[in-house]
């Protein structure tokens, strides 16, 4: 029964169409209907390639700021190593001067005026300047991952807005606030771009809420946002568009290395250690050659 | 007896969800046993099994640019 009755209703739409269709010939209106349904559909198309741009830039921002974090951090981690070697060649460093007194290094190399030794405390002060620009980079990290991420009960308060996106504001005409967590921002964020799941620090998933509350968005987010299996998002790992069944099987992936140190990890602090040697060597070797002869 | 008719793409979305379901629950068992290694690791409690069900408010995309925003002042100290 419920067929026939849906076959009546398709059959009454269809008249009801063609009746709609009939008088806009009669009309002469049909051409300007269809300009505007063309020019509807072209402008949303317009709005999706830029929308999509834009979430693109996004994930590649995030990708590049995480980068940056390490890589300040790392530096930090370098320099630290390499000044305390300094603070500590400067501190033993003393030498008798032309009137048999005992003076520190820099007092002695300044007296004589010694280019090389000179060169060395340049060298030194650089690897001081070095440490304060790790320290800026590592609580840039600090304050971004752990304090505004990393705290899922953290609250940022922000405009209350009504159903058509307009701010609320009270009978004064001030703003309304409502606060809202981190946990609540990030969700919702992966449930709208449920590529983003692939950003997440590994950290994150520490706090069991955030983790639950990260998969629920992230499976949300692939029904609503992929309604199909062959529904493309842009993976940030490949750098590649990649289709929802893909993002699906590389997040199953992703979440089996969680908490593992990989082989590129590894690699990359090898290569980290490496350069910090050949950096402490250089400049051993600066002071070497600077006080050779004393 | 009529019978009804079912929507070919119904059938197709239900599957697709029913495998995104299935792939979600396995990142979730992932992530438990990372974070029972992790938290082994540091010498952390065990976490709680209680957390079964989670609240999410779903912010709306002009909610997350107004989140972003208050984050960027907060951060530059405004």
């Amino acid at each position: 029964m419920a067929f026939e009755k849906l076959k009546d209703k398709a059959k009454e739409l269809w008249l009801d169409m063609w009746d709609g269709i009939s008088y806009l010939r009669k009309t002469g209106k049909e051409k300007k209907v269809l300009n505007k349904l063309t020019n509807a559909e072209n402008a949303a198309k317009q709005n999706w390639t830029t929308l999509q741009a834009k979430a693109d830039r996004a994930i590649l921002f995030r990708r590049a700021r995480q980068r940056k974090a390490d890589k300040a951090f790392a530096a930090y981690q370098n320099a630290r190593d390499l000044a305390a070697d300094a603070r500590k060649s400067y501190d033993d460093l003393t030498r008798v001067d032309s009137k048999g007194r005992k003076i520190g290094f820099e007092k002695y190399a300044q007296e004589r005026n010694d280019n090389r030794i000179l060169a060395s405390r340049d060298a030194a002060n650089a690897v001081e300047n070095a440490k304060s620009g790790g320290y800026a980079g590592r609580n840039l990290s600090d304050n971004f991952y752990k304090n505004k991420i990393l705290n899922p009960d953290g609250k940022i308060k922000i405009p209350e807005r009504d159903d058509k996106g307009k701010v609320k504001t009270d009978v004064n005409g001030k703003t309304i606030y409502k606060e809202v967590s981190n946990r609540d921002y990030i969700a919702s964020l992966i449930k709208n771009n449920p590529e983003l799941f692939l950003t997440l620090p590994k950290e994150a998933l520490i706090d069991a809420k955030t983790k639950k509350a990260c998969v629920t968005a992230f499976g949300a987010g692939m029904k609503e946002q992929g309604l199909k299996p062959e529904a493309k998002f842009f993976d940030p790992g490949s750098g590649r568009e990649i289709s929802a069944r893909e993002l699906l099987d590389v997040a199953g992936a992703f979440s089996r290395n969680i908490g593992r140190e990989d082989a590129r990890d590894k690699a990359a602090a090898a290569a980290a250690t490496k350069a910090a040697n050949a950096s402490r060597n250089a400049y051993t070797s600066s002071v070497d050659e600077a006080t050779r002869g004393f | 007896m009529s019978v009804e008719p079912v929507n070919p793409n119904d059938v197709k979305k239900e599957k697709w969800y029913a495998e995104v379901d299935r792939a979600t629950d396995e990142i979730m068992r992932n992530f438990d046993a990372a974070s029972k290694k992790l938290r082994a690791e540091r010498g952390l409690p065990p976490e709680e099994d209680s957390v079964d069900t989670v609240n999410i408010n779903w912010l709306t995309p002009q909610e997350i640019e107004d989140f972003e925003k208050a984050m960027q002042e907060e951060q530059a100290g405004k």
